[in-house]
Formats: C-alpha cells, sequence, structure tokens
C-alpha cells in the first residue's frame, strides 16, 4: 500500500548512544510486567524516557488484539479461563449445539456444566431461539433424574446457559463396552421412565430420548439432559414435517415427518429405543446411512433384544418391543406405565400381562423377516389357487400335486435361506437396502436366495407348460422386487438369470415356440430391470449425501 | 498483566486523543441510539483496529504472513449486520465484541487456507475470548481498574495506535506487529521476516522511531 521510506526516520541519527538491544531489553521487561527490570534499564539510560509511551501504547494495543498475556499458548480454547462469574475449567464434550465446559461458580465454590450455542455472535437467529428456548423449558423442570439449568445469558451475542454438573460418561459411552447387566439395565430405564413421565404432566415432551442424553454419575445415577428438541405444549408449531431428531432412537411418525402425531408415546418409543440398547448392547436399528435407519425404524420389525444378549429374559424382550410398536396406539400409554412394567418386573420377576391380536402378530412377523414372509404369502396364495383348482375339477389332480410339492419345496427352500440368513453371526444379512455394495458373504447369500426364486419359478414353469401364458409375467415381478434391495448389482444379476432361464425356458419346451411373443417378454424384462435400476440411483444419490 | 502495569504509569500520552477527534464511547452511545452518522464514524475509526486485529489473529495461526483484508471486510460487514445485536455499552465491550467476530472469522479463514478442514468444530471459537478473562475485570467494578472515562482515553489512544501502524511503511508494520504485537523475541521475528536478527533490531527501531513520528510526539531530547 504504502511505498517504502525514501530515508530512515529522523530518530536514529538524533539518539546515536540508545543501542537497539536497550530498547529490546526494555520491551521485554515490559511484556513479562517486570517492573524493577523495567526501572533499572530506565534509570540506566534517561534518553528510553521518550520512547516509553510508545511502546507502553503498542503494549496496550497488543493486549487489546490479543486480549491476553505473553505466553498465549496456540489452542484456543487454553483453560482454565474465566467467563463471567464462573472459571471454565475443562471441554466436556461438544456437539451440533455447542461446546460444554466443566466450570466453577468462583465465589459460590459449585461445579456446573457451561454450554455455549456454537457460532457465537455469528450464530442463526433460529439458533439462537431455539437455544434459549430449551434454556427456558429446562428451566421449568425440577427432577432429581434431571439436569436442571440455573442460569443462562447472553454475552456480548455470545449465549451461554449454566447447569447441573454429572460427573462422568453418557450411556451410550457405556453401552459401547456391551450390554448393561439386565436387572441394572431395568433400573436405569425405570427412573429415566418416570423423569420422562414428570416432563409429561408439565406439559413438555423431549423427542429425543436416547443413550447419549442420559447421562450417568460417579454412582451410576442416570439424569436426563439435553432439552435442544424438546417442545413445551405452549410452544410454537413451526416445525411442520422437519425431520429432528437421532434416527436410530427416532420414533416412526417423527421419522416420516409426522409431526401432529407426535406425543407422549413417542417419547416412550425413545425410551424403548434406551432400554433396548441397556439390554441387547445395540441399537434396534443401525444402518449404514441415516436413511438406512429411517427407512428401518418405519418398515422393519426388531429383533427381540434377546437375540443379542441371551440373558435377557423373554418378559423383558416383550416390554421393550412393545415400546418400539410402529402405532404409538400399540406402544405402553404413557412413560409411567412402562416405568411401572419394569418396577413390577424388579420386585416381582414378571410382567402384567398384555395380550396381543393375531393381525398384529401375523404383521410384526412379516416386518421381521420380511424377505421370507412375503415370499410365503405368494407361495401360499398361489398354492391355494391351484388347490381350489383341485377341487373344481378333481380329475387335474394327477397334473397339479407335482406343481403343489414344487411350490411346498420352493416354500421350505425360502424358510430355510431365512434361518440361514439370521443366524447370529450374520444378523445384518438380511438387512434390506444396505447402502455399500455387499459384502462377499452377505451378496452371496442374497445372490443364492434369487436364484433360488428364479430356478423355482422356471422349474414350475416347465411343469405346468406355461412358456407362453400370462404366467410368464412372474419374471418381470422378480426383477421388480429384486430392487427392494436397493442394489443395482443384484437387480442386474437378477434380470440375467430370468433371461437365461426364459431363454433355456423356450428351447427345451417342446412344440413350436412363438419367437416375437418371447422376444417382447424380453424387451419387457430388460425395462422393468432399467425403470428399477434407475430408481435405485436416484435413491441413492440423497443415501450417499446423507451419509 | 501488561494492562495492570500500563494503568499504574501516569497516562503520559492521553493528552493527545483530542488531536484527531476520536471520541469512540460518545460515538457508541449515538449509535446504539439508532444515530447513523455516529455508527458511521465509529466503524471509521474502528477500522484500522480490526485490520491490525485480523492481521495479528490470521498470522498467528498460520505462522505466515497472509492478506487478512478479506476477513477485515468479512468482519466489518458481519458487525454492522449484527450491530443491533451488540448489548454491551462501553467501549471494552465493543472492542471485544469486534475482536470476537475477527478471531472468529481468522479461524476459518485459516483452516481455509490451511486445506484441513479436520474438525468442523471450529465454530466455537468465538469463546476464544480470552479477552473474556481481562476484559471480565476491566468491568469489574470492585476491582481498582481505571475510570470509565480513563477508559475511553484507552481505547481512543489504541484506535489512534492502530490508525498510525496503517500509516507505516509494510516492513515497519511488519516489524511492530510481530515483536511488540506478537511479542515473539528477535530471533524468531528474523526467521518470519528472512533477515539477521541485528538487522532486525535496527529495522525495528526505525519503525518505533517512525510511528513516534506519525503519533506526533515531540522530539526526542526536545
Amino acid at each position: 500500500m504504502h511505498a517504502p521510506p525514501p530515508k530512515p526516520p529522523m530518530a536514529t541519527p538524533e539518539e546515536p548512544d540508545l543501542p537497539a538491544e536497550i530498547l529490546d531489553s526494555y520491551l521485554s521487561a515490559l511484556q513479562c510486567g517486570d517492573q524493577t527490570a523495567q526501572a533499572a534499564i530506565l534509570a540506566a539510560h534517561p534518553a528510553l524516557a521518550n520512547w516509553t509511551a510508545c511502546l507502553r501504547g503498542l503494549e496496550g494495543l497488543a493486549a487489546a488484539i490479543a486480549g491476553d498475556g505473553a505466553c498465549e499458548a496456540d489452542p484456543p480454547t487454553a483453560l482454565p479461563r474465566v467467563f463471567g462469574p464462573y472459571e471454565l475449567l475443562a471441554e466436556l464434550g461438544r456437539g451440533g449445539m455447542g461446546v460444554v465446559y466443566r466450570a466453577r461458580h468462583v465465589s459460590l465454590g459449585r461445579d456446573v456444566a457451561v454450554k455455549f450455542l456454537a457460532g457465537g455472535v455469528c450464530a442463526s437467529a433460529e439458533q439462537r431461539r431455539r437455544f434459549l428456548a430449551e434454556a427456558r423449558l429446562a428451566a421449568r423442570i425440577r427432577h432429581p433424574r434431571i439436569v436442571s439449568i440455573h442460569d443462562a445469558g447472553d454475552r456480548d451475542g455470545q449465549l451461554w446457559c449454566a447447569m447441573d454438573l454429572v460427573d462422568g460418561d453418557d450411556l451410550a459411552a457405556l453401552l459401547r463396552a456391551g450390554p448393561m447387566p439386565v436387572a441394572e439395565a431395568v433400573q436405569l430405564v425405570a427412573e429415566i421412565a418416570r423423569a420422562v413421565h414428570h416432563l409429561h404432566t408439565s406439559g413438555i415432551l423431549h423427542r429425543d430420548v436416547k443413550t447419549s442424553n442420559i447421562l450417568l454419575d460417579a454412582s451410576g445415577t442416570p439424569y436426563l439432559s439435553d432439552f435442544g428438541l424438546a417442545r413445551g405444549d405452549d410452544g410454537d408449531a413451526t416445525m411442520t414435517g422437519t425431520v429432528l431428531g437421532t434416527p436410530a432412537s427416532m420414533s416412526p411418525e417423527q421419522a416420516a415427518g409426522r409431526v401432529r402425531e407426535i406425543d407422549a408415546r413417542s417419547d416412550v418409543y425413545g425410551l424403548g429405543t434406551v432400554l433396548y440398547e441397556a439390554l441387547g448392547g445395540v441399537p434396534p436399528f443401525g444402518g449404514d446411512s441415516a436413511i438406512d435407519t429411517l427407512l428401518d425404524v418405519l418398515e422393519r420389525e426388531p429383533l427381540p433384544p434377546s437375540h443379542h444378549n441371551p440373558a435377557v429374559p423373554r418378559p423383558l424382550d416383550r416390554v421393550c418391543l412393545r415400546c418400539l410398536e410402529k402405532a404409538p396406539s400399540r406402544r405402553p400409554a404413557t412413560a409411567a406405565a412402562l416405568a411401572d412394567d419394569l418396577e413390577t418386573w424388579l420386585a416381582e420377576g414378571r410382567i402384567a400381562p398384555w395380550s396381543d391380536s393375531l393381525p398384529n402378530r401375523i404383521g410384526r412377523l412379516l416386518r421381521r423377516h420380511p424377505a421370507a414372509g412375503f415370499r410365503l404369502l405368494g407361495i401360499g396364495g398361489t398354492m391355494a389357487i391351484v388347490a381350489l383348482r383341485c377341487l373344481a375339477n378333481p380329475e387335474t389332480v394327477g397334473f397339479y400335486v407335482p406343481v403343489l410339492f414344487g411350490l411346498a419345496l420352493w416354500g421350505c427352500l425360502a424358510v430355510f435361506w431365512e434361518a440361514l440368513g439370521t443366524r447370529r453371526p450374520a444378523t445384518t444379512l438380511l438387512r434390506a437396502g444396505s447402502s455399500r455394495p455387499l459384502p462377499v458373504a452377505k451378496g452371496t447369500w442374497v445372490a443364492a436366495l434369487w436364484l433360488t426364486d428364479v430356478i423355482a419359478v422356471t422349474l414350475l414353469l416347465a411343469l405346468v407348460d406355461g412358456t407362453s401364458g400370462p404366467l410368464l409375467a412372474v419374471y418381470p415381478l422378480l426383477v421388480a422386487a429384486s430392487g427392494l434391495w436397493l442394489e443395482q448389482r443384484l437387480v442386474h444379476l437378477v434380470t440375467l438369470a430370468c433371461l437365461t432361464a426364459h431363454a433355456i425356458l423356450a428351447v427345451v419346451t417342446p412344440g413350436p415356440v412363438a419367437w416375437h411373443v418371447a422376444l417382447i417378454l424380453d424387451v419387457l424384462i430388460l425395462c422393468t430391470a432399467a425403470i428399477t435400476a434407475f430408481q435405485i440411483g436416484r435413491i441413492r444419490l440423497p443415501r450417499a449425501a446423507g451419509r | 498483566m501488561a494492562r495492570d502495569s500500563d494503568t499504574d504509569a501516569p497516562p503520559e500520552s492521553s493528552a493527545s486523543t483530542d488531536g484527531r477527534g476520536v471520541r469512540i464511547a460518545g460515538w457508541l452511545e449515538a449509535a446504539r441510539r439508532g444515530d447513523a452518522a455516529a455508527r458511521d464514524r465509529l466503524f471509521d475509526a474502528c477500522r484500522s483496529y480490526v485490520d491490525l486485529a485480523a492481521r495479528y489473529h490470521l498470522q498467528r495461526r498460520l505462522q505466515a504472513k497472509v492478506d487478512a483484508s478479506d476477513i477485515v471486510q468479512q468482519s466489518l460487514l458481519e458487525a454492522h449486520r449484527g450491530f443491533d445485536r451488540f448489548a454491551g455499552e462501553s467501549p471494552g465491550e465493543w472492542f471485544a465484541w469486534l475482536k470476537r467476530i475477527v478471531v472468529h472469522n481468522a479461524y476459518d479463514e485459516a483452516k481455509r487456507y490451511r486445506g484441513t478442514a479436520k474438525r468442523d468444530a471450529g465454530r466455537e471459537v468465538p469463546l476464544d475470548g480470552r479477552g473474556d478473562a481481562s476484559e471480565a475485570r476491566a468491568f469489574d467494578p470492585a476491582s481498582a481498574e481505571p475510570s470509565p472515562s480513563q477508559h475511553a482515553v484507552r481505547w481512543e489512544e489504541e484506535v489512534r495506535l492502530a490508525a498510525a501502524l496503517e500509516h507505516l511503511p509494510e516492513d515497519h508494520r511488519d516489524i511492530i506487529l510481530l515483536r511488540n504485537l506478537e511479542r515473539l523475541p528477535f530471533e524468531e521475528v528474523a526467521k518470519r521476516m528472512g533477515r539477521s536478527a541485528g538487522a532486525c533490531r535496527m529495522l525495528w527501531m526505525r519503525a518505533i522511531a517512525g510511528l513516534r513520528e506519525h503519533l506526533g510526539e515531540p522530539n526526542p531530547e526536545a
């Protein structure tokens, strides 16, 4: 910006007796705050007096710019440091919403946790509104198992709040090592359920009950925390359809964005996920990406916790799965009801009986084993039609008995594959829609499942001589159904298998074959494959982005 | 620390503040009442401070000389936009607020510059206001800090210094930034500037002398 000076400024020639070293040593003394040394240097070099004001001024400027003494360490958040009435001692954690410090109230000597809104003065108005809303809601609550807020404020645009300090890890960290002892897990969830019920009776929904929001102190006492998503009954309803929360612990109504349906039973669902993870050691649903998990939450039925941890008694399985029901009306009506159930189990070792209707059970079975379930439904339906046909025309029995046998065999194979896939070491095999390319073991399993279908269908078609009839529509159907796995490679494989099987069928079938009809079917198969693969590609985009 | 010792000394140079007509406290108050002209004057006066703070914080993070003009612009813009949100009253609070914005932007810029956005948690930086500590002391009525009017004088002094630094030749300003503001020893300054330590010392002395001249201090030996 400025041209270099033509000449050094005037001062140096007029002060030949003041070496730069002296000026430097004076500045060093000034920077260290060593007043004795400053005085001594000044006494030895009176000419220095004219320079001190400027150096002191620059020192003031340095302090004004850095805001700290000479030995400022590089990590921008060096601790401890003073913040208002608090002394910040250590960072406890950070999340999307902000940073939490362990702090001590200097005059009271009390230890608290101080949370700052991320983004400081640059946080958006929405973030600030949410932060303050959380603080206000939490300030309304006094409960021995809920982290309460003491103070909050805005310091030059930086929002902060001070709350109870819970000295320990959160439950999620604890469970990374594996499931808890059963009685302990039940006790913990019962206490948290009481706390959640207290929230509900105060007109507050937590909406984000999950293991990482449950803090445990040194003695293992749990505390519910983090009202970041909570909503009071007087609160605004502006969050229309926004998906908020953590996919793995989100209730289906939250995952689907059906905001109006969210009520106390959504928090009961959250408690169910906590109970599940505490008992089983793993969350009920854990997809490779957030979208996978959301789809699972909406469509799949979790395996019982005892599947992951054989120590879990069956009655607790039922309590847990009941909380995780898709329909809120089938969950325990209140958190208190869940707490009652759990406490009854602790006291008496039993759970109050709870009846379930047959359609519910069938629905749950289908959601738990969709691959085998829907195959059996299809196969069973076909068998019923064939059986009816036999009843209507008894003379055809001889022709249809092998068909019925074939269908039954196919059904058995489907169940066999399912059993193979859900064995404990391979629980993830069944999971539809893994976003990663299937690893070999899983891929082999899925491929075997689908090739079984293609072969079974082809054999049955050969048996009934259906090479040119409407039964051939089963091939495009298979291709379309394979798309449910959301794996383009699987669609390609099934398409190829169907085309091959169809060609073989055409060749081995006795009698004249209408080639043009066969080719039309091939084109239909290819079109179905193209459409299915295209749809998968579309869904893949957000899946990849949402990871 | 430095400030404490500073305040013990007689305010040797405060008499010169009225010379440039800088009145931070008055403008701040008027601007907070909605006086647009006062607000413009306030931002005008603080520009050099923001510029210097931006340079300082960016340079300290990157350990190299870089162009800070982007984050100066950005910070001034944010301060302008967020002015209504500024809740403080005293110049001390005002400068702490400005600084926090600058530090935040410098942090982001440094991250971008290095191209290593490892953690996205950089947003906590505004907390960096280690200013918090010293500023908190400054506003404590119980402490033996100078009176509010003395404060105002001191801030005007700092604003005046920052402005004077801006008028220095580039190498003079750089060396004052490194030695006086970053408080680096000359061995380190020499490494950064690519000169010998002795040459740096001489350059520094000339820079200070030049600064004194700009500040209109009485000639030495006068």
